[in-house]
Parts: structure tokens; sequence; C-alpha cells
């Protein structure tokens, strides 16, 4: 499958996977992430541990992500890594966000709802 | 269908209450089960071991646990880094009974960690537990059970079960099989339906 076909089959991505493949563009451990996370999004999202292994495995099995070398991390810990594939399904995601939020915005706005 | 096992035994100087009680919940069950576990830490006895139809608890003070279980079949190489994720965001692994792991949290520390943030993840753990229940249980229901329903129907051919000793046997073995099997299509049926008022939820 050619890379555009792979991003666009997992568009959308959730929330919750997005936000752990950003967070991945530098080397994490599991529990790296799940503070990242948080501390993007001001506290409101907190990761689930059953949640991030779940999405971990699923962001490998679609090669967008990749087990960093054991020599950094303890044994125990595995250190996970954005590859290729990951960075442009960010930048597909960014694009897709964007687009919402300008429709939102513009459509919100012309209801003559709360404006900024 | 509760019955205590062992009542307070001493250990040494401090006389350390541990009990077995023997009660059942079934795959679907996961609420009650989490909420009894939860009434039993905070009545001072906190789970200590899983086992088929068996819990073994430890007597300590009251605390306000919180328990839920993951449903993951896991490769022997990956269960530390899985354990040391649930561990580094306040998760202690109790035990687990197969591919179902048991996870005890401090509520006091946060009063609403759970173990899935999203409904999605929530749905593709009801998944595995919905493609490992029909792996086995697929072969039983469409060749071991029509087969030996099909021996009973031709008993008058079949020499061994017109030994009427040996078909007793046979007889309860396949209540047996019959029951179990019903049990587990039973299970599949409410896991789909656990998965169905999920996806039926608005939220991501």
């Amino acid at each position: 499958m050619s890379d555009i076909r792979k991003i666009k089959k997992y568009s959308p991505l959730t929330e919750t996977t997005f936000y752990i493949l950003i967070s991945l563009l530098e080397p994490l451990h599991g529990y790296g992430i799940m503070q990242k996370v948080e501390r993007l999004s001001g506290g409101r999202i907190k990761l689930g541990p059953g949640t991030l292994y779940g999405a971990l495995g699923n962001l490998l099995e679609a090669k967008m992500i990749e087990l960093e070398s054991s020599e950094i991390s303890d044994n125990r810990r595995k250190v996970y890594r954005i590859k290729g594939l990951g960075i442009d399904m960010i930048e597909h995601e960014i694009n897709r966000l964007e687009e919402m939020l300008k429709n939102g915005k513009d459509l919100f706005r012309k209801k003559g709802n709360r404006d900024e | 269908m509760e019955r205590i096992f062992s009542g307070k035994r001493g250990i040494g100087m401090n006389s350390t209450g541990i009990k077995r009680v023997v009660r059942t919940f079934w795959a679907w069950q996961e609420d009650k089960e989490s909420k009894w576990l939860e009434d039993m830490s905070r009545k001072g006895w906190h789970l200590e071991k899983v086992g088929f139809f068996n819990y073994t608890f430890r007597e300590g003070p009251p605390r306000d646990y919180v328990y839920r279980f993951d449903f993951k079949v896991i490769r022997n190489k990956d269960v530390d880094d899985y354990k040391e994720t649930f561990k580094d965001s306040g998760w202690e692994n109790i035990g687990n009974l197969g591919s179902w792991f048991y996870f005890r949290g401090d509520r006091s520390k946060d009063p609403d960690m759970e173990l899935y943030n999203d409904n999605k993840s929530k749905i593709e753990k009801y998944k595995r537990l919905l493609i490992f229940l029909a792996i086995i249980t697929g072969p039983g229901l469409s060749w071991v059970l029509p087969n030996l329903y099909m021996r009973v129907i031709d008993m008058q051919a079949d020499s061994i079960l017109s030994n009427p000793v040996l078909f007793y046997f046979y007889a309860v073995f396949v209540v047996i099989f019959t029951l179990v099997e019903i049990i587990a299509v039973y299970g599949i049926i409410r896991i789909l339906m656990i998965i169905n008022r999920l996806k039926k939820d608005i939220r991501e």
C-alpha cells in the first residue's frame, strides 16, 4: 500500500492517538508519553495505560513508530520513536484539523454566536 | 454463591488475617466484580491473589482502592514492559487469570483514574475478548458438539455407548460440554452488547 493510501486509511486518528504521535516527536517510554500528553493538554487528557498500550501497539503495527534500540532505556521499559510515515500522518492530521477549525469558526460566527 | 474458606489465621507475631473467598464473576460482570473488590478494601480486606473462582484477601487498614481488569494476550517478553507502564501510572498488578490482568489503584491519589480513557480503545479491549471467546468455542460448537450428539442418536449402532456404564459417563460429559458452550455463547452475546453500547456513545 502506498503511504498516501495508508495515511488516508488511518485518518482520522483519535484525539488520544494524535497526542501520542506528536509526543513521540522525541523518543519516550510509556509513562513519559502519559506525562507529556497530560502537560500538553493542560491536564485535560489523562491517558489510561490500557488505552496507551493499545494505541502504541496499533501505531507499531501501522509502522508509524518504532522501538528504539535498548541501550538508552533500562531493560524493562521500552522506548518508542516516530518514523517517517508517522510524521506524514501528523502533517495530514494537522491539515484536517485546520479545516475543521476554520469551518467551525466561520459558521459559528456567521450564525451570530459568541465571537472572539 | 459465596463461601469463605478460612477465617482469621495468625501469622507469626502480627495477627494478619488472610481469607479465601470462593466466588464467581463472568467476563461480562466486570463492574460487579470491581465494586465487590472495592467494597472489600473499604472493609480492610485487600485482594492479594486471584485464582479460578476464588480470591485471596489480606487484612489491613481500610482503603479507598479502585480495581480494574485488562484483557490482553501478551507475549512473555513484553509482560514486564506492560506491567511497568501500568505501575508507572499508579496501577499495581495483583495477578492475572490467563489473559485477564488485575490492577489496583489508589482512589485517594486520583479520584477518576481509569485504564481506558476513550471508547475506541475500550471497544478494542472487548474485541480482543470476543476473538478469544470465538476461538475457544468455535470448534467445540461447530464440530465437537454435533459429533457428540450424533453418537448419542446412533447409540444402537455404537458398541461403546450400548454399555450402560460407559453411556452414563458419556452423557455426563456431553451435558457438561453443552453447558460450557452455552455459557460461552451467552458470554459472546453479552460482550457484543457491551460493544454495541459503547458504539452508540457519541464520544470518541
